[in-house]
């Protein structure tokens, strides 16, 4: 099968620092793809060469086998590939429901659901992420909003757009005993549905249990591949990583 | 747009009550100095509501809105004069005007942001004025054009056709605020790389608000143009360009509507002053300090909260909120 994401050769250089080192990736459709390595590895890099924020030196990145590298990221994120970003940056001084509703008044979001209004479709976002019981929250300002309930409007933002790849940069970071696994069943549920996630975590005993494949970089390149097992046994990853103990993850 | 009387509660009404006023306020007097007062009130409105939209709604901090005033000025002058054309034709052409000078000044600022797009467009309306001052042939130089038309010999048509001009900006301005492409430029205010992540695209939208608000402000020099009968370099002041900015700020930055109360609170109290002309610039300072210390997000917002209105929001709330109930229940 074709994969739905493939990067070859991607490169990118800051002066004299190489964040992305001649990277190849392919993701699968419907696949649940982990991006781990240390600070400074170039993995947010990474993500803002595939969306468009940032231009690579050289390499192409195929969506759905389409070249999408010089593409501008409103079009790349309108032909179904959407990021959150490391340190969300919702509309602050907008409602909860507007941020969606921003969303909804995309070109993406206005094709694949024609003839619903946008009330409709941002009501179906929100309830997607289970945003709706706490009812209140919707008509407040999103700056006056939790850490972890604006986490979720950030995820429903994007699945406003009808994602067919969904790229998460630390969704959990930052998140309380509570709303961790309220995140991480909401991410199941949505890779259960088909869509295809590629997220960045540090919170490895949360992404040991999503993930299906992880690939870690290091230096901007790609040290290891394999099931979460195999990345905690491996020595390279530990020694540059994990730590010692990665098997300890499983305990 | 429908407007369903039933939906208008009593607090509503204040906002239809000032425009009705100002309609009947020549019952109280027809003086031609205070009318002139109110019409260059009603014009200023217009300017400070365009600047908003750009300003406060879409988050492009522009610092040189003279630009826009000062282009139209000249070119509805010089259409009029060199041209003949009548005052009702040179003034929308003058706002068509603003709208090139709108896309032009929009490319700027797809590179710079906030702070450095502010800066940068503090410039322009200082390069016009010095590039009107090279061609006296056909802009007058020094002493401008003057000898336009007026708008009208009665004041009292003046008056009317300003008014009507103020409430037919700011009702259009206040729709397109509120409307999904207003949600849009709020979006690209808050933050333009989430914007762009959301797949909006920014610069699309950027040019739109910047060819609205170069339209508006075009409409208010055109008009304040035939006014004084005199379009001179002046216009080009960067006094003109932060004037919009106090109106805006003193009625609450983004909300539109504000800009109106910020404008008359603002000229009105400059015309009070005129006798005591040695502590005008003070206590105009004060009042503004006063403001900004105890009302800083604008008079207009203070009152509307008081009120319990909502204000400057998408007006797609109300239908969300029913059928959020609906399916709730």
């Amino acid at each position: 099968m074709n994969p739905i994401l493939e990067t070859k050769n991607l490169n990118k250089q800051f002066g004299g620092i190489t964040a992305v080192n001649k990277f190849n990736l392919q993701v699968k459709e419907g696949e649940f793809l982990g991006l781990i390595g240390p600070n400074g590895a170039g993995k947010t890099t990474f993500f803002n060469l595939i969306t468009g924020f940032l231009k690579p030196d050289y390499g192409t990145v195929l969506l759905k086998g389409k070249n999408i590298t010089k593409l501008k990221p409103h079009k790349i994120a309108n032909l179904g590939m959407v990021r959150t970003f490391q340190i969300i940056k919702p509309f602050k001084q907008m409602l909860a429901v507007e941020n969606v509703a921003v969303a909804c008044l995309s070109d993406r979001s206005k094709k694949k659901r024609k003839g619903m209004d946008i009330i409709t479709k941002t009501l179906k976002a929100l309830r997607q992420v289970e945003i709706i019981p706490p009812a209140e929250n919707m008509f407040k300002l999103a700056s006056q909003l939790s850490h972890g309930y604006t986490k979720r409007l950030d995820i429903a933002r994007a699945l406003a757009l009808e994602p067919e790849i969904l790229l998460l940069d630390e969704p959990f970071g930052g998140l309380g005993l509570k709303e961790t696994p309220i995140m991480s069943s909401l991410l199941q549920r949505l890779n259960e549905q088909g869509l295809t996630i590629i997220i960045i975590e540090h919170k490895m005993r949360e992404l040991m249990k999503l993930a299906q494949r992880i690939v870690v970089m290091h230096f901007g390149g790609k040290i290891a591949e394999g099931t979460p097992r195999e990345i905690a046994k491996n020595q390279r990853v530990c020694e540059a990583y994990l730590g010692k103990e990665g098997d300890e993850l499983f305990a | 747009m429908k407007i369903n009387l039933k939906n208008i509660t009593p607090k509503e009404m204040i906002f239809f009550a000032i425009p009705i006023l100002l309609i009947l306020f020549p019952i109280i007097t027809t003086d031609f100095y205070i009318l002139t007062i109110l019409i260059t009130a009603n014009i200023s409105a217009v300017f400070a509501a365009s600047w908003d939209l750009l300003g406060g709604v879409t988050g492009q901090f522009s610092l040189g809105h003279a630009l826009f005033f000062g282009v139209a000025a000249y070119m509805s002058g010089a259409l009029n004069l060199y041209l003949g054309l009548a005052p009702w034709i040179t003034i929308p052409l003058g706002g068509a005007f603003g709208v090139l000078v709108g896309f032009l000044v929009a490319i700027p600022s797809l590179r710079l942001k906030g702070a450095y797009f502010a800066i940068t467009s503090l410039i322009f309306p200082g390069m016009l004025g010095t590039l009107i001052l090279m061609f006296p042939d056909i802009t007058g130089g020094d002493s401008g054009l003057y000898g336009l038309s007026s708008i009208s010999s009665e004041i009292l048509i003046t008056y009317y056709a300003s008014l009507l001009l103020m409430i037919g900006s700011i009702f259009v301005l206040l729709r397109i605020a509120n409307s999904n492409m207003g949600l849009i430029f709020r979006s690209i205010r808050d933050d333009e790389d989430t914007a762009e992540a959301t797949g909006i695209n920014t610069t699309k939208y950027k040019f739109y608000s910047f060819a609205i608000s170069g339209f508006f402000a075009g409409i208010a020099g055109g008009f304040h143009a035939h006014l004084l009968r005199y379009a001179g370099p002046y216009v080009f002041n960067a006094f003109y360009s932060f004037q919009v900015i106090l109106f805006a700020a003193l009625g609450g930055i983004g909300t539109i509507i504000g800009s109106v109360g910020g404008a008359y609170l603002m000229i009105i109290l400059n015309e009070i002053l005129r006798d005591i002309n040695e502590f005008r610039v003070i206590i105009t300072a004060i009042v503004m300090l006063l403001v900004f210390r105890f009302l800083p997000k604008g008079l207009i917002r203070q009152i509307t909260r008081r009120l319990k209105i909502s204000l400057g929001f998408w007006s797609g709330l109300k239908e969300l909120r029913r059928k959020k109930d609906e399916s709730d229940s």
